[in-house]
């Protein structure tokens, strides 16, 4: 019966039945077909199974992080910590290629979300590139790469949701991503410098005759103006990582800060706006959310159906090496990241892959860490990566334009990010084990 | 995945990662629904930020505890959940991994699936709204049906049915807004709308 929940689910997600629903189809199918003997489950301890999974404090953190994103997004907020940023590399040939990769690593680690940064980002820094005659594909290639640094930059959504689901320390899972995040940031400024190092188009203009006193000059008075910005990421990283704030409550007080500072200060937001874009990252929570009610009540499902022993069995067939099964994994994974977003191959893999994880000995914080590259990776791999098309669209580039840059990204980025990640466990387990004491 | 399209401003509109643009309602019943969705979201939003902010105060800076305040934004989480998902099938922005419908040329044979793939949303969807009609009956009525013993949290004693109306009411408007999609999937297969 399993199989034919798996064929239910899989057909639903191909035709475009939404993901949420597409979950309930395979679970009504082992309501009505599951069990031992084929007799089914009772379908009323579902509802409340979801309901009691859901009820968690943590989770609102997802809600509100996404609020954080859009009011910066509208606040002008983020505009001026590019401005910012802009500075210290500006002035450098490929220079605004590290603004925008900086520049998404520090607003993709407040609203924790790859298209609200590319989109955040995006349309600051794409007319920017456009002034000073970056290639279409290459800088469209970058910036899509770049926006997934928040799901390596903590917080982010896709690492709470892996919590709540692992039943694991969101902090630990937050900090085991760090590291590969900033091995990422580097290779991508590396890779973006060595794909620009002959090219003749770009005009880096008065920049490059800024002096050292033109550059404390600037950095005076952008960084007065960016202060306010600045403190965001001061108040949410600081907050969590101090010990001094929940995640929960960092999300929060990112919300109660941002509104009146987009308002007042950087006045790119009014009454109206701040109302419009409420409503709309609520909305955007409510997607995301019906989407983890509805994979919490089918991951019980498939788990009293044992599907993570009927997968581990296929594994073993194939190999009983640990390191065999989680390369087998990584490609799953990869290939789940393709067809799908982030979030969904999280809710969908989780639940089944962790008892394997644990099964052959590897730690769930280690596994998160594998989880946001592999997850990233998926983002920009087609058929199915909404952020490559979506960076495409925003940069004016043609898709085949930024294949062979995006490849270059893969290859020379993420490929090696993964591989370290995965074979040098004390990399991501570094930060968790001295800042919280978990276990190697 | 679903289609990621821009505003005029290229602001990414349509992907769950991304904040989305309310469409205009056409119909008195939906702008009435979705107006009051809307402020019901706004309010829950600004309401447990303000209750969790006013937590971190009282704990971190006057050492005190707002006891038993989860308890309401436990509740204000669920309505904001269920009803922005509500609205997020009226603005179709649920999650889709339509890759069939991608690769297929227009035509009645996209036309028969997106029905096909409409119906079954609509069926799955009325289902778990059934059961979410059982699930908010039990919180109601008790687990007896006699409106004894009714579920309630522990510190405040709010009743449980609350919480779980809105995922019965989410749930109902998410049917409803899927119905309104595999009616619209019928006149364009049958030819009674034209693209």
């Amino acid at each position: 019966m399993i199989f034919i929940a798996l064929i239910i689910l899989v057909i639903c997600l191909m035709i475009g039945v939404p993901v949420p629903v597409s979950f309930m189809a395979s679970a009504g199918w082992l309501i009505f077909f599951g069990g031992p003997a084929g007799e089914g489950y009772q379908a009323t301890q579902l509802l409340p199974y979801g309901y009691a999974q859901m009820n968690s404090v943590s989770l609102i953190a997802i809600a509100l992080f996404i609020g954080a994103g859009g009011i910066m997004e509208r606040g002008r907020i983020g505009e001026k910590l590019i401005d910012f940023v802009d500075v210290f590399v500006g002035h450098l040939k490929g220079g605004l290629g590290i603004v925008a990769v900086i520049s998404c690593a520090i607003v993709g680690s407040i609203c924790g979300a790859a298209c609200a940064t590319l989109s955040c980002v995006g349309s600051i820094i794409f007319p920017r590139f456009h002034r000073e005659g970056y290639p279409r594909g290459v800088s469209a290639a970058l910036l899509a790469n770049a926006s997934l640094l928040g799901l390596l930059i903590p917080p982010n959504a896709t690492l709470i949701i892996f919590a709540w689901i692992s039943g694991q320390s969101v902090l630990a899972c937050f900090l085991a991503t760090v590291i590969p995040g900033f091995i990422t940031i580097i290779l991508l400024c590396a890779v973006n410098w060595w794909l620009l190092r002959k090219n003749t188009t770009i005009m880096i203009g008065e920049k490059k005759n800024r002096t050292a006193s033109d550059k404390i000059q600037l950095f005076r008075s952008r960084g007065r103006i960016a202060l306010p910005a600045l403190m965001l990421p001061v108040i949410v990283l600081g907050g969590i990582y101090g010990g001094i704030m929940t995640t929960t409550e960092a999300s929060a007080m990112a919300v109660l800060y941002a509104i009146p500072v987009g308002m007042f200060v950087y006045k790119g937001l009014n009454l109206k706006k701040t109302y419009e874009v409420i409503v709309e990252t609520s909305v955007t929570t409510g997607v995301i959310m019906v989407m983890l009610y509805s994979v919490a009540m089918l991951s019980r499902l498939y788990i009293l159906e044992d599907l993570p022993g009927v997968l581990l069995g296929v594994f073993h067939a194939i190999s009983t090496d640990p390191l065999m099964i989680m390369f087998m994994i990584n490609i799953f994974l990869v290939l789940m990241g393709m067809l799908m977003d982030d979030i969904s191959v999280v809710v969908l893999t989780t639940p089944i892959l962790m008892p394997i994880i644990m099964e052959i000995g590897f730690s769930p914080i280690h596994y998160a860490a594998i989880v946001g590259v592999n997850t990233g990776l998926g983002c920009i791999t087609p058929p199915a990566a909404p952020v490559l098309y979506l960076s495409g669209r925003l940069g004016s580039a043609p898709i085949d334009e930024m294949m062979k840059p995006c490849l270059w990204f893969i290859v020379l980025c993420w490929v090696p990010v993964l591989a370290v990640t995965v074979f040098f466990p004390k990399l991501s387990l570094f930060l968790p084990h001295y800042i919280m004491g978990t276990p190697w | 995945m679903s289609d990621i399209k821009l505003a005029p401003d290229n602001a990414c509109v349509s992907s769950p990662e991304c904040p989305s643009d309310l469409n205009a309602p056409s119909n008195l019943f939906d702008r009435i629904v979705i107006n009051a969705f809307s402020i019901i979201c706004f309010f829950c939003t600004v309401t447990l930020t303000l209750i969790i902010c006013v937590a971190t105060f009282f704990r971190y800076i006057l050492e005190g505890n707002l006891y038993g305040y989860e308890e309401y934004v436990k509740l204000l989480a669920f309505w904001l959940y269920f009803i922005g998902a509500a609205i997020g099938a009226y603005n179709r922005t649920h999650v889709t991994a339509d890759l069939v419908n991608a690769y297929l040329p227009d035509g009645k044979v996209k036309d028969s699936l997106t029905v096909v793939k409409n119906l079954i949303t609509v069926c799955v969807a009325a289902l778990f709204a059934y059961y979410g009609y059982v699930f908010f009956m039990f919180g109601f009525m008790g687990p007896l049906g006699t409106g004894i013993a009714i579920p309630k949290t522990s510190v405040w004693r709010i009743s449980l049915w609350v919480g779980y109306l809105s995922v019965f009411m989410g749930l109902v408007f998410m049917v409803y807004y899927f119905a309104r999609d595999l009616v619209i999937s019928l006149r364009e297969l049958f030819g009674r709308k034209k693209r």
